[in-house]
């Protein structure tokens, strides 16, 4: 898929492990695993918002396109 | 959600019981057929009564004739003990915290399995031992129908469980 999860970059920047994004976020690190090796079929606003919020970031910073 | 899992609940029980009565009914008949126990032959010893346990009292009246027993009075309370058993079944599938799962379709399967190809041939085997009456062709009909149904409704959950499974992957 074109769009690229960059959640781990974010999470490097920000020196957050996953397993506390996934609380914050209140889902399991099984779903944020999914998320951020692209299995995600997609992605709420909801969810992104809650990203953007907790990481401090836009989301331009999670989410890149790449053409193929 | 509610109401329908209330409603099933009590059909759960309902079914349980039945299939619970019908079952024991038939293990019991067969224990007293086989060894003679609590029967007691009437009418110069063409039909029989099985009395209740340790008591002269008939609960069941049947023709002295053992093709009569096993197609018309052993067939019945067993197949229809083994429907109430796959029905209560079905009915817990719909008080399940989660609906949709390869679980509950396989009870649905089982059931539309059991409705569909079994009335059919039982009836038709019985009908070489015994005169088998109209309405048991009507009952044969409707436990098709039923079995078609059931049939629709398991496709309808497979439905449900590949778009669930899609749905998971929306985080």
């Amino acid at each position: 898929m074109p769009i690229i999860v960059n959640l781990d970059v974010m999470l490097a920047r920000r020196k957050m492990q996953s397993k506390e994004l996934a609380e914050k976020l209140g889902i399991t690190p099984v779903n944020l695993s999914i998320l951020k090796t692209g299995k995600a079929k997609g992605i709420r606003f909801d969810t992104l918002e809650a990203i953007c919020k907790i990481l401090e970031c836009q989301p331009g910073d999670i989410l890149e396109y790449k053409e193929m | 959600m509610a109401q329908t899992k209330i409603i099933s609940k009590i059909l759960y029980g309902i079914c349980l019981v039945l299939s619970v009565g019908y079952l024991a009914t038939g293990v019991y008949s067969v224990f007293c057929l086989l060894t003679g126990f609590g029967i007691t032959p009437y009418g110069e010893g063409r039909f029989l009564h099985i009395n209740y346990p340790f008591t002269g009292e008939p609960f069941l009246n049947v023709d002295n004739d053992y093709r009569y027993i096993v197609f018309s009075f052993l067939l019945i309370l067993v197949s229809y003990g083994i429907f109430f058993l796959l029905s209560a079944r079905v009915f817990r599938v719909f008080f399940q915290s989660k609906l949709f799962t390869r679980e509950n379709i396989r009870e649905l399967k089982v059931f539309y399995c059991y409705n569909i190809f079994f009335p059919l041939p039982l009836a038709v085997a019985a009908n070489f031992f015994v005169e088998v009456e109209a309405m048991v062709w009507g009952l044969v009909f409707i436990h098709f129908m039923l079995g078609i149904f059931c049939l629709f409704l398991a496709n309808i959950f497979a439905q449900g469980v590949n778009l669930q499974n899609e749905q998971d992957l929306f985080i």
